[in-house]
């Protein structure tokens, strides 16, 4: 129905902020993980910035640095990291997951001669990519 | 009826010439196993309150014409049963993210002008003549985009989408499918007329992919899907032309 609304009187329901966590009565847990997932690129965001400053400490000094690395060792910077990292497993995890929707029903971006790859390899290929490289990565840290 | 076992159904009721702001109203019904939401909505204007609105017309999840929040989710009322709510009470709102009219009928103004917007039919170049006949496809370039052709228009992923409520101006997960579905059909020649509006910010990138929208489509069209392909196709489209300005731009 079209209407004009010069002469309709039509009434628009106000969006509570909390919608994402109650959502007229009810608990959304899918709009709660969403919320969560925009929260994990703070906890991202954070962690880089500790993470420059401690290579802006290299600059300073061997013994700058190494006081740095030391106080880091307090039990709420243990609690800070471990909670960056969960975050930052969930955002790659999600984001990683994203990629079977480029494949599934409709026409898949992979294609290999007229057959559209399964999602499923395709999102075991991005999670494999990226257990690899976190090993990779981690390898060249603890060794070098 | 004290042997007939009844249902409280409670219905969000606006009389804009009676009333500025919804209010509620609860009515007894009696339950019958069979039957949906829908039916016990038209019992009650057929039998105890016939000044309540709301709007059907198939009674089989074909029209679209039915959806209503029950109990907070965004339902076609011909497709859910009361059985799933009973004995607790059923409470119906019209669709979320869409001003009332009156009661349970909402205005989709802005909904019909996205979807006109995308421009869903196929449009082509040159259109042949009817003498050379139809247009073909094989069963393969069918398959490209049935899936997003079966939305029926029915809204409830416009009332499911956070991002949506909160920012008009964002094109929608169905016109977005539907635009998508004829951007994918072999027959098509539109895609530039549409990636104005598709392929814009308040198109495919002003989704933040909550997922509600795939989650509560009856049809199983999977917006969501939808969009985050045509993200993936205009991210890889861009970076082509931009290291092969001589290649094929679209
Ligand atoms: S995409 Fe699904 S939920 Fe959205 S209007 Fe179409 S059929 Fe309804
Ligand atoms: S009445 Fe047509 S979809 Fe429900």
């Amino acid at each position: 129905m079209m209407l004009d609304s010069e002469t309709t009187k039509t009434y628009t329901r106000p969006i509570s902020k909390a919608w994402w966590l109650r959502d007229r009565g009810h608990f959304n847990r899918r709009y709660f993980m969403f919320l969560l997932r925009e929260l994990t690129s703070v906890f991202v965001a954070l962690y880089v910035v500790l993470f420059i400053y401690e290579i802006f400490l290299l600059t300073k000094g061997p013994d700058a640095h190494a006081a740095f690395r030391e106080s880091l060792n307090s039990g709420p910077w243990i609690a800070f990291h471990i909670i960056a990292l969960l975050f930052a497993l969930y955002h790659s995890y999600t984001w990683l997951g994203l990629t079977t929707k480029m494949q599934a029903a409709g026409r898949g971006l992979v294609k290999i001669g007229t057959k559209t790859l399964p999602p499923i390899l395709i999102a075991l290929g991005s999670y494999g990519a990226w257990i690899v490289a976190t090993i990779i990565i981690a390898y060249l840290f603890l060794t070098l | 009826m004290s042997d007939h076992k009844t249902i409280k159904i409670t219905v969000l009721r606006y009389r804009p010439e009676e009333e500025d702001a919804p209010t509620e109203q609860t009515y007894e019904v009696e339950f019958r196993d069979d039957w949906v939401v829908l039916d016990a909505l038209n019992h009650i204007k057929d039998h105890i309150d016939g000044t309540l609105s709301f709007r059907w017309s198939c009674r089989m999840g074909v029209c679209g014409s039915c959806g209503m929040m029950v109990n907070g989710e965004p339902k076609l009322t011909c497709a859910a049963m009361l059985r799933d709510y009973y004995p607790k009470e059923v409470r119906v709102e019209p669709l979320v993210n869409f001003p009332i009219v009156r009661d349970l009928v909402t205005d989709m103004t802005d909904f019909m002008d996205k979807l006109k917007a995308v421009k869903p039919w196929i449009i082509r170049e040159e259109e042949k003549p009817v003498s050379e006949g139809e247009y073909r496809q094989t069963p393969d370039q069918l398959k490209d985009y049935k899936q997003f052709s079966q939305c029926i228009n029915c809204m409830l992923c416009y009332a499911a989408c956070p991002v949506y409520g909160l920012e008009h101006d964002f094109v929608g997960p169905a016109a977005i499918a539907l635009g998508h579905r004829y951007n994918l059909d072999s027959r098509d020649e539109g895609i530039q007329q549409r990636q104005h509006v598709i392929a814009s910010k308040e198109g495919i990138w002003e989704c933040t992919y909550v997922g509600e929208c795939s989650v509560v489509c009856p049809k199983h069209v999977d917006p969501a899907e939808a969009i985050q392909q045509t993200k993936v196709a205009t991210t890889t489209n861009r970076f082509k032309s931009l290291v092969m300005p001589w290649g094929n731009k679209t």
